[in-house]
């Protein structure tokens, strides 16, 4: 039972959703009687695919070899009530019956604050942050469009989970765009759509981002603790980061879910890796999280 | 009621006629005949007797339009056409206001579009006094007023300075319509924020936060607590509650703490044990 909750969660988490991939064996040491061997486990899930990588103790005995499993314990939190009044937001739209030139709940206003295309291995990254400046919370998504000089449209993409899709009033998310078969230098100019739909949403859970640093070279990465400040346990969090140079201008937004559910008050690593010739202009950088749980709409 | 009449050979025809009014057409020789008249969404046919007027009852024509009209008889066919205008007074207004939610303090940030329909919902293409009225809680009603131009008027309103909720009414004669124009704080002017010891935990608290007019910005509002301390950092996203956001943070000695909300960045503290 312990083993199974270790591989996929106590509490419903990306890990439940997750189904086994691939995986490798490699032995890091070995003698007659027991062996060091490191596994790692690709887990395959629908924000993408996830390692968990353990080292295992295996041991002889008699003509069958055993593994001694470490078992990573998730913590428990102990029965009770953790009361939350943080606000939520719920929406009426109007009626397919109402008069035509009845109001409609108006669509949250958003505005793109930072924007910067970037030439990156050969295609085009367009990098930028969208601030919610309305009083409502909103859904977002933000497209592009590579225009040439003779104004004909390269290629248009959208920014997918390279942005926190629900932002409360005054919220910020930083969003990226890759083009991967259009060279910065065939693009005369960049038409940028920011969309948003007024949706029902919860002010709750609050996730403080704990002890975040930039871990250095060979294998750049942010990297820090989630801990939430609310009662509900969190399913699925998604972190993502903004890396400034010491000018202060956006050089890189990267992202990271957390595989294991985040409960009240108990801190969890996170680390999202960054390009190592992008990690040595960082100066500054900015995380936010979105969450999604189990059993809750929003 | 026939304003006037127009004579296509032996017919007899209003030129126009004030849509749900009662008419009538007026043939001439003798024989029977079958009378059609064609018109938008609308199909009338009468059996007439030639040389007899043929009546036709209030409420038989409403839709306004053009119509064309046959009288086909047993050796011979007329033919002719009138028009239906809209009846008068003014009974039912389309009244579109947009946005229905906007910051305070804008000029001209309101616009209110009407259009005049009579009774049958037949556009009122003639020139017809709007009035536009805005009041709320707070500031004072702004009136205007705006000539029909095919059957359609709009204005242009500035949003109050406080925040609340605001009737727009438009009106026309003894027809009204009302919208409702929500009127929010705009973006946040100042931010500041203290900090406090809080068991092992350091509480950060903001004053309440409000626009450049006053008015406090509404709870879920997110502001971003910072606390950087030897190259590490700690953040936290916290919506406004009762007007003030608060949340508890590390509590090292030598942090700085700083605040901002959407573009705004507040103070700063350097927090020393």
């Amino acid at each position: 039972m312990e083993f199974v909750r270790d591989l996929k969660g106590s509490y419903p988490s990306l890990r439940t959703y997750a189904t086994l991939d691939s995986f490798d064996l490699r032995p890091l040491h070995a003698s007659s009687d027991e062996a060091q061997i490191q596994l790692k486990l690709r887990w395959s899930s629908v924000v993408g695919a996830f390692l968990d990588t353990r080292d295992l103790r295996v041991v002889r005995n008699g003509d069958r070899w055993g593994v001694l499993w470490p078992i990573v314990k998730e913590p428990r939190v102990p029965p009770q009530v953790i009361p939350v009044t943080y606000l939520r937001w719920d929406v009426i739209y109007r009626g397919a019956e109402d008069d035509w030139g009845s109001q409609d709940v108006e669509a949250p206003h958003v505005r793109i604050v930072d924007m910067h295309p970037v030439d990156r291995s050969g295609g085009v990254v367009i990098m930028g942050e969208l601030l919610n400046e309305d009083v409502v919370p909103a859904f977002v998504t933000v497209r592009a469009t590579l225009l040439a000089k003779n104004g004909s449209a390269l290629a248009t993409e959208d920014s997918f989970d390279k942005i926190s899709h629900v932002l409360l009033p005054k919220q910020v998310t930083p969003f990226l765009i890759a083009f991967h078969d259009v060279a910065l230098s065939e693009v005369d100019s960049v038409h940028m759509e920011p969309s948003s739909t007024l949706i029902a949403a919860s002010a709750d859970p609050v996730i403080e981002i704990e002890d975040q640093r930039l871990s250095p070279e060979p294998k750049a990465s942010l990297i820090g603790k989630l801990v939430n400040q609310s009662g509900q346990a969190v399913s699925v969090a998604h972190v993502l980061g903004t890396f400034y140079d010491k000018n202060g201008q956006l050089i890189w937004v990267a992202d990271e879910y957390v595989d294991r559910a985040l409960l009240p008050q108990i801190p969890v690593a996170f680390a999202m890796s960054v390009p190592a010739d992008i990690a040595v202009k960082v100066s500054s950088e900015r995380a936010i999280t979105t969450t999604y749980s189990s059993g809750r709409f929003q | 009621m026939p304003l006037a009449l127009a004579q296509t050979g032996g017919l007899r025809l209003p030129k126009t006629v004030e849509a749900g009014s009662g008419f009538s057409v007026q043939s001439s020789g003798s024989g029977k005949a079958v009378l059609y008249i064609v018109g938008p969404e609308q199909v009338l046919r009468r059996n007439v007797q030639l040389g007899e007027a043929t009546l036709f009852a209030p409420g038989d024509l409403h839709n306004a339009g053009h119509y064309l009209v046959a009288l086909v008889g047993e050796s011979s066919t007329e033919d002719g056409a009138f028009d239906v205008i809209a009846a008068s007074p003014p009974a039912a207004l389309s009244f579109l206001a947009k946005p229905s939610r906007l910051a305070v303090n804008l000029r001209e940030g309101i616009s209110g579009v009407v259009y005049v329909f009579d009774t049958f919902q037949n556009l009122v293409l003639t020139p017809a006094q709007v009035s536009f009225q805005l009041s709320g809680i707070a500031g004072a009603v702004q009136t205007r007023t705006a000539l029909t131009h095919n059957g359609v008027a709009w204005t242009k309103m500035n949003s109050a300075a406080k925040e609340g909720a605001s009737q727009f009414v438009a009106r026309v004669g003894d027809a009204a319509s009302t919208r409702v124009i929500q009127q929010v704080p705009g973006g946040p002017c100042h931010l500041r924020m203290s900090a406090k010891p809080s068991g092992q935990r350091l509480a950060v608290e903001t004053e309440p936060v409000r626009d450049c007019s006053g008015n406090a910005l509404p709870d879920g509002t997110i502001v971003t607590f910072t606390e950087t301390y030897k190259g590490s950092e700690s953040t936290v996203d916290v919506p406004l509650k009762r007007g003030v956001a608060r949340t508890d943070m590390p509590a090292y000695s030598g942090a700085k703490i700083s605040v901002a909300t959407g573009v705004l960045i507040g103070n700063e503290i350097r927090w020393e044990k």
